[in-house]
């Protein structure tokens, strides 16, 4: 466009030259093309639309006589079964041509996808009558990886199960949509699909992937979910995610201990998950690792940790959230922790601030409830458990730290001798309906032990509150027993911190803060204790089952006031605990409650290696009760990766009887024939075993078993007091001074971890700690 | 002697524009190929899969939606009730009254029952002052959440969304853009179906919505527009995405990511510090920061672009109001890449700095200021006599043919993919557009463009300091 | 004396099922593939009960409903067929006043219960 060189006369410096007429046969390629591409938008848009027509045609074609499979009936006259004879061989005629097959295919998964029930059903089975799936088998094995895609698709959607075997070779594909649908099919085609694809693949799981395999699992009838905690140990990042994501959903809380590892993972997102399983399982024996992963965190996951804190946080996180509070720079984080800290302790609320933004939703309409449900809780904590907190503070105390016990212990001492002495008549008063009532004393008595346990041993003074306020429990607890048995004003001489009777004369019910404060009408000194009891109202640690009602009569029979609260909220499936327990003042005998707790302990803390301790519980205990929960422990324990266990050994774990197991699937007559076997050849593994039998089982069978027993233990020489149910309620004497009686002692002797129970449980816990922190 | 090297660099000039053609040729034959390549695998890919059954997974992640609204009064209620009518479980709509001076807010109120709650803000957030926070007392609309600031322009409305938000992902979009009922679908598919790169963020498809049947905020009937104007946009939208953005996704060299449609994840764009708000391309910015965010992390990452035709919005038919939207684009376009200057040839960044950011420097935001110049030497040298004829001739030609065959192209791959005019008189005049265009369409854009860097630079030069800002008042 | 039905869908395959099952089932059907044919039609004459997918062209199950409802004064039963994920929409329905939906994918022997129920009210 601009001057022609020729024209110029270069002398020093030329441009280089460059050729017309390439650019001439460029023009000339470009128009070609353009040409081409005007005639094949109209070809393709042709071909698109005849395409179409046909295929409509055919639709319109093969419709009416799908129809008529889909709906024939046998009841049909002979006339009608013959059209649907020829039908069958017209269609087969039909379907010779290729095109006409794909439509066919297309229209029968098309439907498949609308219909549900038995004409879905029938629907398969037409297909496979056409043999049409011999042409998905066809597109397999071509080379083309859309072909195969949509070949293993098409078995997948009619389910095909032959297939599953040809299918399961493509998990591993290199072609990442080939890959994809064989997961999908697999997964989808037979239940044992997800076991094998979680237990071989190689590949990343992209988070689309799990979000269709897991619709896959969730839209299969009656499916059963095998036990994902098996896969948290997998190699492959994303099963370990997606398996925490199942075991989420399908709420399989069996694997605490392997999930609180996981939250030292690398991965963000199974921290994220096993953070959120936590939460939604309620694992509070986390709280310490969440703590300690907190620093190192990510912004999300912060706010996450927070989150769960907020939930399952008891008031020994209030200093590390208060130095949070002070450390944390980030806004959102920062009105995050001061969420958390109000969740936890409502007291702090700041004056001049109001809620912080994630939590104004969920605080507000919840409180209500909170309140009525923990009040119920800690109102039983006053009135029940009480020889066990004693122990177990004590023991607590003494492992944890020496400075607590300056306060607490003191107090507890001091009063201990009396409220024993108090508790005994009552054991003995309320024996009758002990067995019944044992369950929830045990689930209060485990949320005190476990907020003992929580404490960090970096918040000490905060361990001397919680101590305090078990003390303080148990002191109020002292004051209502006095008030049965001595007179009022004993109580006051003795303990003037505690106000007189207000707790029992207000109505339960009813309760709402300012009410519930007049109980703890205590000194200046004691506003901490006030604070804490507060706390435990609003959180909701503690209730882990329907509370339908709570009976008080025993308690306040003297006061001649009834009261019963209802509440009808539920918070966590935590344990298998039974529904609408009833709360009865009553007590454990000792032995009982002490493996209660140590067993409480070990659900908290422990892992396989408890296995063994818990064996030797099941079998020598003689409580059903104890020997439930035991049992529950065991297997729950045993679905957790198993480590290397050296307190494992042989002849322990194989401690429990051999007949348990086969007398629980057996019928009647085998249990007969079972028990006699027992009677015949059994030791005192059985024991407990018959003894089972013996409160639940039928007349015959009872009879039966309680010859068995008396026969083994007369073969055993046991010299203690018998064993069955109603001599042991009658002879039965609680020992405070913790004088074992002599099963107890001689179980102990077989143990060389104490010389008493006492140490034992000490020592036990010590090692759990120890264990715990690492 | 003087008009020797006069000759010389005139030929100079004529060979580096022969050369420029030659690298446009070969630029825009790779993009027809590699957007070839995507839109085949892509079809095959997505060919046999059921997304909607997705919709309710306990897996979905959350997204917000986030509307800045100035000035949108008259239809802001049918829009939001769009919006809040998608097909999916995990999301919101978060709509940012940027201050606007009409009864937006009042009519988001009235309509849908709305009351002020009270949420804490950042102290140290840079935006404006948020006024209030809105949400329903009718539990039908409890998605939706109102945001109602002082003016701060359309990047500032969307970092209040972005910042208030708690979603994973969070979607900015113009309010007057209508959203396919699956389109949040897609996108959660595309943000999850890589396994082994982060996606941090998601762009899709605008089409072009004028003369299309709208009804109850659903796309009915698809047309061609009646409107010229709007044709001519079509068709170049049509090329645009279907061929540009095809093929830059294809290499994963994507650098814009439409306003009316772009999904990121939230926690990036956050890292990122938002839309910066003294851009008015704001939304090509934040694509460039995040991107070198990710890569100076070192991280595996993408920008995931979706060629379904998920976005309908009304394109300007109004010739001034066309011109004032490219203006702004071109300053946009400046701002940005002088912004991010350090990429040009900057072989860290990879194909962003050797392929992406020169693209866009030479041919996006060069390119209209060479043709507008090369016009007016042309006419000089006509008028000098100094013009090589045959030269001028042949190249423009080339070009000619080139940029029809081009069009061409784009329209095949538009009917074998979607087929979505349906008379042969529609696909007919798309056609006969494509040969008119470089004598009509393209000098307005071409003077849109550098009326738009004139402007800046000329402000910039003389010291005139940030210009008036405008909001984003829409044309309606 | 047969009970008609209109049965709007806009998927060709299943309303030709649904439509051979309700047949079959002794009922007399009109299909229409789209929301301005199904006005149409309820203009001149109305069925004994409606069955109507949630989404189609043109008017929506919504729509419909409340064109039913409103506009015609008409108490005739109609029943929502909508696809899983959709819960709001048949809220929206049932305020609207839809007497039953049954949720894609579809058993037809089950449509065929529920609309006999419908009928007999």
């Amino acid at each position: 466009m601009l001057i022609p060189p020729n024209q110029i006369k270069i002398s020093l410096i030329t441009a280089p030259e460059f050729n017309l007429e390439y650019l001439w046969w460029l023009t000339i390629l470009f128009f070609v093309l353009a040409v081409i591409y005007f005639i094949g938008v109209f070809v393709i848009r042709n071909n698109i639309n005849t395409n179409n027509h046909r295929t409509k045609d055919k639709k319109i074609e093969f419709s009416p006589m799908i129809n008529e499979f889909l709906f024939f009936e046998d009841s049909n006259s002979k006339e009608e079964k013959m059209n649907y004879l020829n039908l069958k061989v017209t269609i087969r005629e039909l379907i010779k041509n290729d095109f006409d097959r794909n439509v066919l295919t297309e229209v029968l998964l098309d439907l498949r996808k609308d219909l549900s029930g038995e004409s879905q059903s029938v629907l398969i089975k037409l297909y496979k009558d056409l043999g049409l799936h011999h042409d998905a088998y066809k597109k397999i094995g071509s080379r083309k990886w859309q072909v195969v895609s949509s070949g293993i698709v098409e078995l997948t959607t009619m389910e095909v199960d032959e297939s599953y075997g040809l299918i399961i070779k493509f998990i591993n594909h290199r072609q990442s949509t080939i890959r994809k649908q064989a997961e999908i099919a697999v997964v989808n085609l037979r239940e044992e699909g997800i076991k094998y694809f979680l237990d071989n693949t190689k590949f990343k799981i992209a988070e689309w992937q799990q979000l269709k395999l897991l619709d896959v699992l969730r839209h299969k009838p009656n499916y059963t979910p095998p036990q994902f905690a098996l896969w948290l140990t997998s190699t492959n990042t994303h099963v370990v995610l997606f398996s925490l994501r199942l075991i989420k959903y399908y709420s399989q809380n069996g694997a605490e201990q392997s999930i609180i590892t996981l939250l030292k993972h690398k991965n963000r997102d199974i921290q994220a998950e096993a953070i959120e399983c936590i939460k939604d399982f309620h694992f509070v024996s986390a709280l310490t690792t969440l703590k300690l992963v907190y620093s190192k965190a990510s912004h999300d996951i912060k706010i996450a940790i927070l989150d769960a804190i907020g939930e399952l946080g008891t008031i020994a996180d209030v200093p590390f959230l208060e130095n949070l509070q002070l450390t944390e720079r980030h806004f959102n984080i920062k009105g995050k922790v001061i969420g958390t800290l109000n969740k936890i302790d409502p007291e702090r609320i700041m004056p001049t601030k109001n809620i912080s933004r994630s939590d104004f939703y969920k605080t507000e309409p919840n409180i209500d409830s909170h309140y009525v449900e923990d009040e119920v809780i800690s109102e039983s904590i006053i009135e029940e458990p009480l020889e066990n907190i004693v122990v177990v503070s004590d023991e607590e105390i003494i492992i944890e730290t020496v400075d607590v016990t300056d306060n607490g212990n003191g107090i507890v001492a001091a009063e201990e001798e009396l409220k024993v002495a108090i508790i005994e008549e009552d054991c003995i008063e309320n024996l009758e309906e002990q067995s019944d009532n044992i369950i929830d004393s045990t689930t209060i008595n485990t949320e005190v032990v476990t907020n003992i346990d929580e404490i960090d041993l970096s918040f000490l003074p905060h361990v001397h509150h919680e101590t305090e306020w078990v003390e303080k429990n148990k002191i109020e607890e002292e004051k209502l027993e006095l008030k049965q048995h001595i007179d009022e004003e004993l109580s006051i001489d003795f303990l003037p911190l505690v106000t007189a009777e207000i707790p029992i004369k207000a109505p339960v019910s009813t309760f709402t803060q300012e009410e519930f404060e007049p109980l703890f009408e205590l000194d200046d000194d004691y506003s901490e204790h006030k604070k804490v009891i507060e706390t435990a109202i609003l959180n909701d640690v503690i209730p882990t089952k329907e509370i339908e009602s709570i009976d008080w009569s025993s308690i306040i029979a003297n006061n001649n006031l009834n009261t019963t609260i209802e509440v009808g909220d539920d918070l966590n499936p935590f344990d298998s605990l039974e529904e609408n327990a009833v709360f009865v003042a009553n007590f454990m005998p000792q032995e009982e409650l002490d493996t209660m707790v140590l067993l409480e302990n070990i659900a908290e803390l422990g892992d396989c290696r408890e296995l063994t301790i818990l064996h030797e519980i099941a079998n020598n205990n003689t409580s059903d009760l104890v020997i439930e929960r035991a049992n529950e422990l065991i297997t729950k324990f045993s679905y957790e990766t198993p480590r290397p266990s050296e307190l494992f050994s042989g002849e322990n774990a194989l401690a429990e009887s051999v007949f348990t197991d086969i007398y629980n699937l057996a019928d009647q007559e085998t249990k007969l024939i079972l028990l006699n076997e027992i009677k015949s050849i059994g030791d005192e593994k059985e024991i407990h075993l018959l003894e089972s039998i013996i409160k639940t089982a039928s007349e015959k069978l009872v009879e039966q078993a309680t010859e068995a027993l008396e026969y083994i233990k007369s073969q055993l020489e046991i010299t203690e007091q018998p064993e069955t149910e109603t001599e042991e309620r009658s002879l039965f004497e609680v020992d405070f001074e913790l004088e074992l009686n002599e099963s107890i002692k001689r179980r102990i002797a077989s143990n060389d971890n104490g010389s008493t129970l006492f140490d034992q449980l000490c020592s036990l816990s010590n090692s759990l700690y120890k264990k715990k922190n690492g | 002697m003087d008009s020797e090297l006069f000759g010389v660099v005139l030929e100079y000039i004529n060979f580096v524009f022969f050369v420029f053609t030659m690298i446009l040729f070969t630029l825009f034959s790779l993009m027809a190929y590699f957007s070839t390549r995507n839109s085949i695998h892509y079809r095959n890919k997505n060919s046999f899969t059921d997304i909607s059954k997705i919709m309710a997974s306990p897996l979905a992640p959350t997204i917000t939606i986030i509307a800045p609204a100035y000035n949108e009064g008259l239809t802001i209620v049918e829009n939001i009730r769009s919006l809040l009518s998608l097909q999916y479980v995990n999301y919101d709509v978060m709509v940012v009254n940027d201050g606007s001076k009409d009864d937006t807010l009042q009519k988001l109120i009235d309509s849908y029952d709305l009351e002020k709650i009270d949420v804490e803000m950042d102290p140290d957030w840079k935006s404006k002052t948020v006024r209030g926070i809105y949400k329903s007392k009718n539990r039908a609309f409890e998605k939706l959440t109102v945001v109602d600031k002082m003016n701060g322009g359309k990047s500032d409305a969307l970092n209040a969304g972005v910042s208030l938000s708690t979603s994973k992902y969070v979607g900015c979009i113009d309010v007057d853009c209508l959203l396919q009922p699956d389109a949040l679908l897609h996108v959660v598919k595309s943000f999850f179906q890589r396994s082994k790169k982060r996606v941090i963020a998601v762009g899709g498809v605008i089409r072009v919505a004028n003369s299309c049947i709208i009804q109850g905020g659903k796309l009915e009937e698809i047309r061609l527009p009646t409107n010229w104007l709007a044709r001519f946009q079509l068709l170049e939208y049509t090329r645009s995405f279907i061929l540009g953005r095809m093929a830059w996704g294809r290499i994963d060299s994507l650098l814009i990511i439409s306003g009316a449609f772009g999904f990121f994840e939230r926690e990036i764009a956050l890292a990122v510090g938002g839309y910066d708000t003294d851009t008015v391309g704001e939304d090509m910015e934040i694509v460039f920061k995040m991107r070198r965010y990710m890569h100076d992390r070192k991280e595996p990452y993408t920008i995931e672009y979706i060629p379904d035709p998920l976005c309908w919005t009304e394109v300007p038919e109004d010739l001034k109001i066309l011109v004032n939207q490219r203006d702004r684009w071109a300053r946009g376009n400046l701002e940005t890449l002088f912004k991010h200057k350090d990429m040009l040839f900057n072989s860290k960044y990879g194909r962003l700095g050797l392929l992406s950011y020169p693209y866009w420097f030479f041919y996006e935001w060069l390119s209209p200021l060479l043709e507008f110049f090369g016009f007016f030497t042309i006419l000089l040298f006509a008028y000098l006599g100094i013009l090589n004829w045959e030269f001028f001739f042949m190249i423009t030609l080339a070009i000619f043919l080139f940029s029809i065959m081009i069009s061409f192209y784009a329209i095949l791959w538009d009917v074998y993919s979607y087929n979505q005019y349906r008379k042969t008189k529609d696909i007919l005049i798309l056609m006969g557009l494509a040969i008119l265009e470089p004598f009509i369409f393209h000098p307005i854009v071409v003077y849109a463009a550098v009326r738009g860097n004139y402007k800046k630079l000329f402000k910039i030069k003389s010291g005139w300091g940030s210009q008036v800002r405008k909001g984003f008042a829409k044309a309606s | 004396m047969s009970k008609t039905v209109l049965l709007a869908d806009d998927d060709q395959l299943l309303a030709s099922l649904l439509n051979f099952r309700l047949k079959k089932g002794g009922y007399v059907v009109h299909h229409s593939a789209n929301g301005k044919e199904v006005k149409e039609y309820l203009k001149n004459s109305m069925p004994d009960i409606i069955v109507s997918d949630i989404m189609m062209p043109y008017c929506s199950g919504i729509e419909l409903i409340d064109y039913v409802r409103n506009e015609l004064k008409s108490n005739t039963p109609i029943i929502i067929i909508s696809s899983a994920g959709n819960e709001q929409n048949v809220l929206t329905a049932f305020e609207l006043g839809a007497n039953d939906f049954i949720t894609k994918p579809v058993s037809p022997t089950e449509l065929l219960v529920r609309i006999a129920r419908e009928v007999e009210k």
